[in-house]
């Protein structure tokens, strides 16, 4: 186990109000070079979308600052972006908060993924999300985008799942049964009744079928980038 | 589509039209098992990664890193690539959907010699490993001629030095061109990386390498 105490924790007001400060970890880059990677890594991949995941423990985010004599500018740029994104919101109503989700999203991919198909893809995953009246993104919307962005069907199941990865965390797979719409089928019980029929060959395809038949897949937004609405 | 809409069958049916091996990970109890199914398909990624290495000439690390993660990317099994300034690729690996969710850490580097391999995996070691993330990856795209001369050459010189506290020899590793080595951690326990190998050499017209 490694301990990790960060430079600082800032709460930011930005504008969820005084019991809904924004937990921003800020870590100074430049004093702690050797390590800092560590750091970046295992905020960005384990405790910020861990802790958000959650949501018991408020909004968490994490900042590198790189020099000393730029964190007064970078802090400043952080802080105004955050007020930028929620005057925008404020402003163009509700259309406004998803547009600034899919942006975020394609800044992820291209920061990951540098520019590419990737992009179209994922713009023509959230023009789907815009024009469902659920707001979620359907299975049967894949070929759909497939046609659109000319590629094929596998590199959008791909990319949905990349947006939908603990990491990103952008859309999260939704599984409802036909039977109990009130409730989600959970990973495990899905994850459950797949291995029965793939690998222990307890369950025939047709039970498996007929079972799995019954469950309805979409991607709706992740609870995370709800809250931020 | 299969005629079932947006039921279950039908993305259970995609995944495994774009590799059965999904299935096998997915539904994987153990920690081997796992690495088996993990294997399987990051076997098939590589390859087709190389059947199309033609299309791949002008990228570096983060193109080729971003269409092998693009290659083994399923709702459930994520690669994403971290670049950073110094010339290399981190890869986290996140199977989500397995029970209990799983985690690789792994790096990627177009070979430049021996001793640059074996700086990414002391990063990967000393750095970014805690030890909980199970067995490490080290890709290694060859732009050079000779893939098969320069991994032995590159574990010869593993098995001689035993960097990074390597316990024992290299083995041999399913994947062709590949193979794993073993090393003490400071988490107490010894930690397995998989070194995996991937052909991208094209031979020009003029005889020089791309």
């Amino acid at each position: 186990m490694r301990r990790y105490l960060p430079d600082f924790i800032v709460l930011v007001d930005d504008g969820h109000g005084p019991d809904d400060l924004l937990h921003l970890v800020v870590e100074i880059k430049g004093y702690r070079r050797e390590d800092a990677k560590e750091k970046k890594l295992t905020m960005d991949s384990y405790s910020v979308p861990g802790v958000n995941h959650l949501g018991a423990y408020g909004r968490w985010a994490f900042a590198e600052f790189t020099e000393v004599y730029q964190i007064e500018a970078d802090f400043e740029a952080r802080v105004e972006s955050q007020f930028d994104e929620l005057i925008a919101a404020a402003a163009n109503g509700s259309l406004a908060p998803r547009q600034s989700i899919s942006d975020r999203s394609a800044n992820y991919l291209q920061k990951h993924f540098g520019d590419g198909h990737l992009l179209a893809i994922s713009n023509a995953i959230w023009r789907a999300i815009d024009s469902n009246p659920d707001r979620a993104f359907h299975l049967s919307d894949i070929e759909a985008v497939a046609t659109e962005v000319r590629c094929k069907p596998d590199d959008a199941l791909s990319v949905l799942g990349l947006l939908a990865s603990p990491s990103a965390c952008f859309l999260q797979m939704e599984l409802r049964s036909a039977e109990y719409p009130e409730e989600a089928v959970s990973s495990e019980e899905f994850i459950g009744k797949l291995r029965e029929w793939w690998k222990k060959k307890t369950v025939s395809r047709e039970e498996w079928e007929r079972w799995a038949g019954t469950i309805t897949v979409r991607w709706i937004i992740a609870k995370r980038e709800e809250g931020e609405r | 589509m299969s005629g079932r809409g947006d039921s279950a069958v039908s993305l259970v049916d995609m995944i495994e039209r774009k590799a059965p091996e999904y299935l096998d990970l997915l539904t994987t109890e153990t920690e081997v098992e796992f690495e088996k199914a993990f294997d399987a398909l990051l076997g098939r990624a590589v390859a087709q990664l190389e059947r199309q290495k033609a299309n791949f000439i002008g990228l570096g690390e983060v193109g080729l890193s971003g269409a092998l993660a693009m290659a083994l990317s399923i709702p459930g099994l994520t690669v994403t690539p971290e670049a950073h300034s110094n010339g290399h690729v981190d890869l986290i690996i996140e199977a989500d959907h397995c029970v209990p969710e799983r985690i690789r850490l792994g790096e990627a580097k177009i070979y430049d010699g021996p001793e640059y391999h074996l700086k990414g995996l002391e990063q990967l070691l000393r750095r970014y490993t805690t030890g909980r993330e199970g067995r490490g990856l080290q890709i290694v795209y060859f732009r050079k001629q000779n893939i098969a001369g320069l991994v032995t050459k590159l574990r010869a010189k593993m098995d001689a030095d035993l960097p990074c506290s390597q316990q024992g020899p290299t083995s041999d590793h399913q994947i062709k061109w590949s193979f794993l080595s073993k090393h003490a951690h400071s988490c107490g326990e010894n930690l397995e990386v998989g070194h995996i190998g991937c052909n991208l050499y094209i031979e020009s017209t003029g005889g020089a390498a791309t």
